[in-house]
């Protein structure tokens, strides 16, 4: 499904990711973690395209997609969410989600202003999505609030919805579990299980709450100072010293 | 209890007494204004027009840009030249003659109306390519520069825009029911571009690029888009000038014109339709009624002989005063709809929304 090759990224003299080499296979829900300022986020940027690969490949579905604009990406079929939201402030709930329909829609400019029946029923039947997508996320009472005015947990939950409505096969997540309480997270969970069987999705996932990583992810990758230090399956990181290292630091005597 | 379809008809029968009482209105404003309060009533819609051209990108795109003086000059000066007589060009272009090719153009006002907005559009695009590579402050310098480049070139255009000198004797086409009749048109379609898949796409940009490109949009042909569209609007409400002038140099369309429209929109609200529209009307009605400002005053204690521009100051201390008190404009990014007159109590409730 995705396949890096040697993925490295430089900001000046700091390498931020440096032969980053993952494969995703189709249906996995795979892990990516590390310390703070690790390049976690910055793998994701690249694989999205919002920075362009100092050098190496990334395949989706075969296709190399390195240096790719994102809403080309995204058409392609990759959604993400962000580690810190980013929701249409002003906008309501539904129509953060319409906005993602937008790209899908297929309608031109003159028979949206001018409201031709064709825009129309195109729109109506859009906006049933959009309710139907909410409905399944336990969304849809909210849907006219203004997207601020969700709670929390609803706020990152409205965000996965808003990447699902692209209509993505590989879905990208940031730190979904960020400031949840333990009982959020535990829905959370089962919400990511529950979205990759309802939708057929293949997701990765940056994560530094524990028990989420542990308890969804089939594979992990570890990445400390850009670097892949470990990989594996939950129970073998869990005994990686170079895993503990990293995030516990070493004794020194 | 109402039914639903009450409810419906309830807002019908306000949308259509609304729009007779307008029409009414105008009818009545055509006969009994007199020449110069018809002026400003006309200048009043040609405003509304500019506002929400430029509350387009402000507001629902979130482009800072300040160049609508040059694409109102474009779409004036294309539409002067569309429209005059062979005749009446020939008494303009004294110091040099006209292009031979733009000599015999005389075409109704209607289509020169149109064309004249495509060339502003067109411009648009030619200026909007290289400049929405930038952001916020950067893209308002850069759209202010290309702005008075437009002026500059016109000023030298010599052949064919008599330069300096302008163009005079401008047929009168914009009446009353033009300036308005346009004005009306602009926003019915404003408001459902904004109500479109598309006005959607702009607010997202508008919220927040990044996610608006995470979703699929292509920012940058959305901003192109919006800026295009903005500049067509921009081109007709400069068109519509300058035939409401009659007498149009390059010279007219300087930066201060983009703040007298910018003015209008920050004070109306920036991202509201009916904002800029209520704002264009009392901004326009003011400007003229505090023309006694510049005239001799007698406070009582100070008495001054009448300086000029005193007005001006009043408008100054009016952005200040929103700027500290009301940065959201008089609207916000709210509508006035028949929905929020009966929130606010002014009219009996509506059943709530299914």
């Amino acid at each position: 499904m995705l396949k890096t090759g040697k993925l490295t990224k430089t900001f000046g003299g700091l390498t931020a990711v440096s032969d980053l080499s993952i494969e995703i296979g189709k249906g996995e829900i795979v892990g990516l973690i590390g310390p703070n300022g690790a390049g976690k986020t910055t793998a994701f940027n690249l694989i999205t395209g919002v920075y362009k690969p100092t050098s190496g490949s990334i395949e989706y579905k075969g296709r190399n997609i390195a240096g790719m604009k994102p809403h080309r990406i995204t058409k392609l079929g990759t959604a993400r969410t962000f580690q810190n939201i980013r929701l249409f402030k002003n906008m309501t709930v539904l129509e953060n989600v319409l906005v993602a329909h937008h790209f899908r829609m297929g309608t031109n400019l003159a028979e949206a202003v001018l409201r031709l029946p064709s825009y129309l029923s195109k729109e109506k039947a859009t906006r049933e999505e959009a309710m139907k997508l909410l409905d399944s996320v336990g969304l849809a009472e909210a849907a006219g609030e203004p997207s601020t005015s969700l709670p929390y947990g609803k706020q990152r939950r409205l965000e996965i919805a808003r990447a699902l409505a692209t209509d993505p096969k590989l879905l990208l997540l940031d730190e979904p579990a960020a400031g949840m309480n333990p009982q959020e997270s535990h829905d959370l969970m089962d919400f990511i299980l529950k979205i990759r069987d309802d939708f057929g999705l293949t997701i990765l996932l940056i994560e530094h709450h524990m028990q989420v990583v542990m308890g969804v992810c089939t594979r992990m990758y570890v990445l400390d100072y850009g670097i892949t230090i470990a990989h594996g399956n939950p129970a073998d990181i869990r005994k990686d010293p170079k895993v503990i290292e990293a995030y516990l630091g070493v004794d020194v005597c | 209890m109402k039914s639903p379809l009450a409810k419906i008809a309830d807002r019908r029968v306000l949308d259509a007494s609304l729009v007779a009482v307008l029409l009414a209105g105008f009818f009545v404003a055509d006969s009994f204004l007199d020449p110069f309060a018809m002026q400003i009533f006309k200048l009043c819609a040609i405003n509304i027009i500019l506002a929400l051209s430029l509350n387009l990108l402000n507001g629902f795109t979130g482009l800072f840009s300040l160049g609508h003086a040059g694409f109102m000059s474009i779409g004036a000066f294309s539409c002067a030249l569309l429209t005059m007589t062979a005749a009446q060009k020939q008494m303009n272009f004294f110091l040099k003659p006209i292009e031979p090719w733009l000599m015999n153009v005389t075409i109704p006002f209607l289509p020169a109306l149109i064309i004249s907005g495509l060339i502003a559009a067109f411009a648009g695009f030619l200026i909007g390519a290289p400049a929405l590579r930038l952001r916020d402050d950067y893209l308002a310098i850069a759209t202010l520069g290309f702005s008075e480049i437009i002026r500059v070139v016109f000023t030298n255009l010599q052949t064919v825009t008599n330069g300096s000198l302008g163009l005079k004797g401008l047929p009168r086409f914009t009446t009353m029911w033009w300036a308005w009749g346009v004005a009306a048109a602009v926003t019915v379609l404003m408001v459902s571009l904004v109500r479109s898949s598309y006005g959607r796409a702009f607010k997202a940009i508008r919220d927040n690029e990044i996610a608006a490109e995470a979703m699929g949009i292509n920012v940058f042909r959305m901003k192109l888009l919006s800026f295009v569209i903005s500049a067509f609007i921009a081109g007709i409400g400069g068109a519509l000038l300058a035939h409401h002038l009659t007498t149009i140099d390059p010279k007219q369309f300087q930066f201060l014109k983009t703040f007298d429209v910018l003015l209008i929109v920050v004070l109306g609200g920036i991202g509201s339709i009916s904002g800029s529209i209520i704002a264009a009307i009392v901004v326009t009605i003011m400007m003229e009624a505090l023309r006694f400002l510049d005239g001799p005053l007698n406070l009582i204690f100070i008495q001054t002989e009448g300086t000029p521009g005193i007005r001006m100051v009043v408008f100054s201390v009016l952005l200040m005063a929103v700027i500290l008190f009301r940065q959201q404009g008089l609207m916000g990014q709210k509508e006035l709809s028949w929905d929020l007159l009966s929130k606010a109590g002014l009219l009996p409730r509506f059943k709530a929304k299914e």
